[in-house]
């Protein structure tokens, strides 16, 4: 178990570093910030101050061992466009990516297990059929569409709820959360629906193929031959059985809900980090392009971590030392 | 009723409470708006950068501040003069307190040209406003002295660059402490009530302000990057006022009962961009495709066959849907300085060709043109219509469009041959200096000519008019400047945008000015 843990910390380190690497190489290929970002009218003596002072006219491998070494001290350098840490910038957006993601995840996992579990028990009804065919609607509209689609309808036509920010926020331990308000409740409908959409179908689907992989077999069949009652059969035979690849996806899923919810954001007006790094690719802010990926794959090996634990209550045959 | 026409009944009637703005309190003034782009810092000295500038001058304010004409208005100077030439006499306003109750004093233009280029982490500082300023006397507690090192005939516009600082109030500020809200504090007509960075920025208005009453009690500003949800927002009556409406929207927001579109001609100029100082230039390829040894941009006569042909009255009218003015030089309409008597640019096939011919290329060459996609309205569509242009006189033209860092970064290192470029100034004074001058890194000049284009005759008329304090003789330098960059075809210049705001009529009136600044300055209630 140890041994397990230490290797997948070691193998994330070499990832995040590998990716540190990949991104300096990457941003000094697109162009040069200085270029971006500096004012019209600046002069070229300001210029070239400035490129100075960010350490921008050194060669690129000097300049990435300096970010490494400040790395080192835990310092993971300041943004050029907000002259603030890079961290602290993330962690100011991140609170509202997370209640996206989050609201986006409980949605996807209220909705789409319950009808699941519907259209695979009843896979020839009509409801269950309707429901499969309004996944296939969910899985293959672009995010975009629909956010406008449902901004039209739902902020334009009837005017029910608002298309865009967060709303009224709590600040709750220093973090402000939009959920604890009517108002930021609101606020937060339409962008969650549209971002669960995708995740809603997904689930739903490897719901249904579960329990249509579950039912034929000799368990369930001789669970209902000892008498047992159906809620019982469904609620711990079948289920529990069919979680195991439920719970990978969502795992996944959730990280993706985080990492790339940028679409949704925009639409939305939602101030979180997903705004932030296309911002941040666009004025080409390398230190903040960094320290957003390394977060993002920090989350991603997070994340599977927790998900292979998972397994191991689900399921008692699996074993994590096997896995290794 | 049975369950179900209740329960319609009942969303119907939770819908109608919860329309927007529905329990709107009736009486304070307050303006929403949804802007495109948030500003980066509310330190004032932080980011040289219009969507930020926008955002600060409802807060901070320097010397001068800049009708929507673009001409200099006293803030909080009341008067300024040039005494000698390197000498400007400037009477402070009396009487203005910063937010928090603190007086504005003469002690404080020392202080705030002291702060400017040692504001650290800053990527983009106003140091070139300043640089040139060697102290600042004081006369009486309403009168300075602004000695410079060298004539500078732009010292009043660099004075409308400049927020002033208390140097009582944000003696060892930090950028963080701006953005916390806690020392931003101005004499501007708004006072900050809440910021939180690229999503909203509160203010309130401040009744104590020198220029009487400010026009709204509160201005929220929402920060929408997307242009459809910007609409939409408008639309659903969230905001009152949206800036940057894309032109194919237009037309459906004017007819729109509730709906004005405002607009008013910009400073921004469109142009392209010519290698014309290289001998060979990477672009520009005989009729099969082989890098032509002779580069044919350095003929004038070429580029003014280029400049001939194109139909900008097309893209003016169609690709911008109306929503420009066909260029006759590199000045929009607004501009105070530009040169008169300019003769419109008129598409010209014949005589085009005939330009061409005479430079040795009848059967013409082939080049690309680079765009950037995204960095004005439309701007990777009017490289196609200039390459229609130009292929039309057998300029056999391909355009590329590249993101627009890519593009600003590699038109500076030289790697193009034209590039479809926009500036943006309110002088003739500062767009030839930065696009017409060669570029001097000891002096500053032609910082934007990434071409080299280099003219001895603009550079000697333009250091003469930048050291030259009489308006008439600075004028009579810059426009014989223009008339010899045009002559020389050292660009070829498009059109000028006009800029747009749509809002809603029963709230708010938008003056529109030649800056395209958003701010609650040029909004009125309805």
């Amino acid at each position: 178990m140890t041994a397990w843990l230490t290797r997948r910390l070691v193998q994330a380190f070499f990832i995040v570093l590998a990716m540190t690497a990949i991104v300096f190489v990457a941003v000094s290929v697109i162009g040069n910030p200085v270029d971006v970002l500096i004012s019209p009218e600046a002069d070229l003596i300001e210029r070239d101050q400035v490129i100075k002072s960010f350490g921008l006219d050194q060669p690129l491998w000097r300049q990435y061992l300096n970010f490494v070494g400040a790395l080192a001290h835990g310092n993971l350098g300041k943004s050029f466009v907000y002259g603030e840490s890079t961290f602290k910038v993330i962690l100011e957006r991140m609170p509202a990516t997370f209640e996206l993601a989050v609201s986006a995840l409980l949605l996807s996992i209220a909705l789409g297990i319950p009808l699941g579990l519907y259209a695979g028990l009843k896979p020839d009804s009509l409801v269950s059929k309707a429901i499969m065919g309004a996944s296939i609607l969910g899985f293959s509209l672009p995010t975009f569409w629909v956010g406008l689609l449902f901004i039209m309808i739902f902020a334009v036509q009837l005017g029910w709820l608002p298309s865009t920010g967060r709303g009224e926020t709590v600040t709750v331990l220093g973090v402000p959360w939009s959920f604890l308000t009517v108002d930021g409740l609101r606020h937060l409908v339409l962008p969650a629906v549209t971002l669960a959409l995708f995740n809603i179908s997904l689930v739903m689907r490897l719901t249904r193929a579960g329990v249509r992989e579950v039912l034929p077999q000799e368990y369930i069949k001789f669970a209902r031959a000892k008498g047992l009652k159906e809620s019982r059969v469904i609620s711990v035979h079948v289920f529990k059985n069919i979680l195991i690849p439920v719970v990978t996806v969502i795992g996944l899923e959730f990280a993706s809900l985080i990492a790339f919810s940028v679409v949704t954001e925009s639409i939305f007006a939602w101030p979180g980090m997903g705004k932030l790094i296309i911002d941040s690719i666009n004025k080409l802010d390398r230190p903040m392009i960094v320290t957003y990926l390394m977060m993002i794959v920090v989350l991603f090996i997070t994340i599977n971590l927790v998900v292979d634990f998972l397994y191991t209550v689900l399921d008692p045959r699996v074993r994590i030392d096997n896995q290794a | 009723m049975d369950k179900r026409q209740f329960m319609q009944l009942a969303l119907a009637q939770g819908a109608l409470s919860m329309v927007p703005g529905a329990a709107f309190a009736q009486g304070a003034r307050e303006l929403r708006f949804g802007i495109s782009v948030a500003p980066t810092s509310l330190d004032p000295h932080f980011h040289d950068l219009f969507t930020n500038t926008q955002a600060l001058l409802q807060i901070y304010q320097p010397l001068l501040g800049q009708a929507p004409n673009g001409t200099l208005i006293p803030w909080l100077a009341t008067s300024w003069k040039v005494v000698d030439d390197t000498t400007w006499e400037v009477k402070l306003r009396q009487g203005v307190k910063f937010h928090d109750g603190t007086p504005f004093e003469a002690e404080d233009l020392a202080f705030t040209y002291a702060r400017v280029p040692n504001v650290p982490g800053a990527i983009a500082p106003f140091t070139s406003n300043v640089r040139d300023i060697k102290g600042v006397e004081i006369k009486s507690p309403d009168t300075v002295h602004i000695k410079l090192g060298a004539p500078d005939p732009l010292f009043d516009y660099k004075m409308c660059q400049v927020c002033m600082l208390s140097r009582k109030v944000h003696a060892n500020a930090t950028t963080a402490d701006f953005n916390s809200g806690k020392l931003a504090i101005g004499t501007g007509p708004y006072k900050v009530a809440a910021f939180t960075p690229g999503e909203k920025l509160d203010l309130v208005g401040n009744p104590e302000y020198w220029g009487g009453k400010p026009d709204w009690d509160k201005v929220n500003a929402k920060y929408i990057v997307d242009a459809g949800a910007r609409i939409a927002a408008l639309k659903a009556g969230e905001v009152d006022l949206i800036d940057a409406v894309p032109v194919q929207d237009i037309a459906s927001l004017q007819a729109d009962r509730k709906l004005a579109v405002f607009s008013s001609p910009a400073f921004l100029n469109i142009y392209l961009t010519l290698d014309s100082a290289r001998e060979v230039s990477p672009f520009v390829f005989d009729n099969n495709g082989q890098p032509l040894k002779k580069n044919p941009l350095q003929d004038v006569r070429v580029r003014r066959a280029l400049m001939v042909a194109v139909d900008r009255n097309a893209i003016v009218n169609r690709l911008m849907a109306g929503q420009g003015t066909v260029a006759d030089q590199l000045a929009a309409v607004p501009v105070s300085d530009r040169a008169p008597g300019m003769p419109p640019l008129k598409q010209d096939i014949d005589e085009a060709k005939r330009l061409l011919k005479q430079a040795g290329y009848p059967d013409g060459f082939k080049m690309t043109v680079h765009a950037s996609n995204g960095w004005f309205a439309n701007d990777s569509k009017v490289a196609q219509a200039v390459a229609q242009g130009f292929s039309r006189i057998g300029v056999k033209t391909d355009v590329e469009v590249l993101p627009t860092a890519v593009l600003q970064s590699k038109a500076r290192g030289r790697e193009f041959s034209c590039v479809l470029t926009a500036l943006q100034s309110a002088y003739v004074l500062v767009l030839l200096r930065y696009a017409a001058m060669t570029p001097n890194t000891a002096t500053g000049d032609g910082a934007l000519n990434h071409m080299h284009y280099s003219n001895p005759k603009i550079d000697t008329l333009m250091t003469s008019a930048l050291k030259e304090m009489n308006l008439d003789k600075r004028k009579a330098m810059t426009n014989e400047a223009m008339r010899e960059y045009m002559s020389d075809a050292g660009m070829i210049p498009l059109f000028n945008i006009k800029s747009n705001w749509a809002g809603r009529k029963d709230r708010v009136i938008y003056s529109a000015d030649a800056m395209s600044r958003t701010s609650a300055f040029y909004a009125k209630p309805a």
